[in-house]
């Protein structure tokens, strides 16, 4: 095996496995504690063990280390029941799997103490911005799909078809879809007027920043050039995050595309015709 | 139909033709149909060249200053104007300059003033080649699209060590985290107050010097050196990564969406002077939007009069 000069990276970019509904539109998740879906995260872990990662990432603020510790060695213990997300579901799995002591916390999602504490909202706020000043079309093409919206107001969009776990982080992690991430968010930056740029003020300094001190941990927790760090986190981090870790040419990075396969029924019908 | 109107009409027809028809089919299909409008070029989109400079005065505030002679000696006008020249084939559409956009007035008035041979050009690249250029191509004003402002709404009353990484490096023993920014060439001295000076050793057409700073090489590396700057902290101190994402990552956002401001139509040809250090967030930026078609000065920029 030849031998890196730099320490590798894998990020994997995920959507919200666990209903919790935070963004404004949300994608509609079934039961992922179903036995179903249990047996793909299985073998989605399997598959990316391949890479053996020799620590496992996630989007967790640092802060919260220790209880992530707590839930982890439980977990070691057979004494804890994962939850319905990514974190437990992939992070702890494979950590297991792969006899990791413990599951690192790299994310940055707290107040920063840059950031004016007593900042008018407006300064920040481009959806309301947006809104009141005719520039929606900055904020993306609307959703496409079945919707449905909760009483609070919570868009969901349905699932057309069912979609087995592994398909769906292979559609996650394509290039294109990392591109239009990012162009997305160059788009939300350039809504504002005159001396006004809230969409630039949160792209800079919220979502930039989060994404800036997420390589920053990364890069903490990175002890040699033998390291293999495996991250795991929202996908609409790909964009920013890869973006710095590939201009920082701080690690050699690889792509989960090269692990994932649809190993599904629909291949192994199409092997026993051929 | 000549070819021109014929991309014209295509260009004017795309929006509708993807808001009311392909919306219906789904993001996928309208992206892939865009995209392969793109890859045909029927997609129209305006054009941004930026030239990276160095301050031909230096103001002596910069972590690494450079000396430079005086631009205004009948020698070094010559190779401007040569310069400015060589641009012109750009056939820019609009000038912008490295101020920020609330001395719009002041730096037109200065334009306006320079147009009618009442003022004579500052020591500045933004002058002697901004106002230089803008004035062969005929224009009637020039762009401010820096962001530079008086007050910021976010970051008013920052605590300066916060995002004193250096300093931070020097305590914490990490300065073999710094990231290595690349230098010109030049005797390095070091001033009493610490600052670093580049003394030129040898005589550098100003030509030249644009070719050498404009290479992608060198932006790539300054970039990277900050990226590696950024990684200085501890605990819940990130002074790298606090500089490099709230003052330097959002000027460089907030000049790219200057830039989108001041874009009216696809015909636009948008030419930017600014800092060097700038090239890189900002291209990438513009890029990584989609929205731009992006020319480097070097395909303009000839040292022998060979074309």
């Amino acid at each position: 095996m030849k031998h890196q000069t730099k320490p590798t990276i894998m990020i994997l970019g995920s959507g919200h496995l666990a209903n919790w509904g935070a963004d404004r539109i949300n994608y509609r998740m079934d039961d992922v504690l179903a036995p179903k879906r249990q047996a793909e995260l299985q073998q989605l872990a399997e598959q990316l063990a391949r890479f053996k990662p020799t620590k496992i990432a996630v989007e967790v603020d640092t802060q919260w280390e220790a209880e992530l510790q707590t839930e982890y060695d439980a977990y070691l213990k057979d004494n804890f029941q994962l939850k319905p997300h990514e974190i437990h579901q992939i992070g702890f799995r494979l950590a297991k799997q792969m006899g990791h002591p413990k599951v690192h916390c790299v994310d940055y999602l707290r107040d920063d103490p840059i950031v004016r504490e007593d900042r008018e909202d407006h300064w920040t706020d481009y959806g309301a911005f947006a809104e009141t000043n005719d520039q929606e079309h900055l904020l993306g093409p609307p959703p496409t799909g079945k919707m449905t919206q909760d009483e609070d107001g919570t868009i969901w969009i349905e699932p057309e078809k069912y979609e087995p776990i592994v398909d769906m982080y292979i559609q996650e992690n394509q290039d294109e879809k990392i591109r239009t991430n990012l162009r997305d968010y160059l788009r939300i930056a350039r809504i504002g007027l005159r001396d006004e740029y809230p969409g630039a003020n949160w792209v800079a300094h919220f979502w930039y920043n989060r994404n800036l001190k997420t390589f920053v941990n990364l890069t903490r927790i990175t002890e040699s050039e033998d390291e293999r760090i495996l991250l795991i986190i929202g996908a609409g981090h790909l964009g920013f995050l890869k973006q710095i870790v590939e201009d920082s040419e701080v690690y050699h990075l690889e792509s989960p595309l090269q692990y994932l396969e649809t190993g599904g029924e629909e291949k192994s019908s199409t092997e026993k015709t051929n | 139909m000549t070819e021109d109107k014929f991309l014209e009409l295509v260009h004017e027809h795309k929006t509708r033709v993807y808001q009311h028809t392909l919306y219906p089919l789904g993001n996928r299909e309208g992206e892939n149909f865009m995209k392969a409008l793109d890859t045909m070029q029927i997609t129209k989109k305006p054009t941004i060249m930026i030239l990276g400079s160095w301050h031909f005065t230096s103001s002596g505030l910069d972590g690494i200053n450079e000396r430079t002679d005086d631009v205004r000696a009948p020698k070094r006008q010559r190779e401007i104007k040569q310069v400015v020249e060589q641009l012109k084939a750009f056939k820019p559409t609009k000038i912008a300059v490295e101020v920020d956009p609330s001395h719009d007035a002041e730096i037109n008035t200065e334009y306006q003033g320079y147009l009618d041979g009442t003022y004579e050009l500052g020591p500045y690249e933004g002058e002697q080649i901004g106002y230089r250029l803008a004035k062969e191509m005929e224009h009637s004003k020039v762009y401010c699209v820096d962001y530079w402002p008086k007050r910021d709404p976010i970051l008013e009353g920052i605590k300066g060590h916060l995002i004193n990484s250096s300093e931070f490096a020097k305590t914490h023993n990490q300065e073999h985290l710094f990231g290595d920014h690349p230098i010109g060439p030049g005797k390095i001295t070091r001033d009493k107050d610490g600052r670093i000076w580049i003394e030129p050793e040898e005589y550098e057409p100003i030509l030249d010097k644009y070719i050498r700073i404009n290479q992608p090489e060198g932006s790539r590396m300054s970039h990277r050196a900050y990226l590696h700057d950024a990684r200085i902290g501890l605990g819940d101190k990130y002074p790298g990564a606090d500089w490099l994402a709230h003052i330097w990552y959002a000027r460089n956002l907030k000049i790219f969406v200057n830039l989108t401001r001041i874009t009216e139509s696809d015909d636009d040809r948008i030419f930017l002077i600014i800092g060097g250090g700038h090239l890189f967030l900002v291209r990438q930026f513009l890029e990584d939007s989609g929205d731009y078609i992006i020319e480097s000065p070097l395909k303009y920029l000839k040292t022998e009069n060979a074309d």
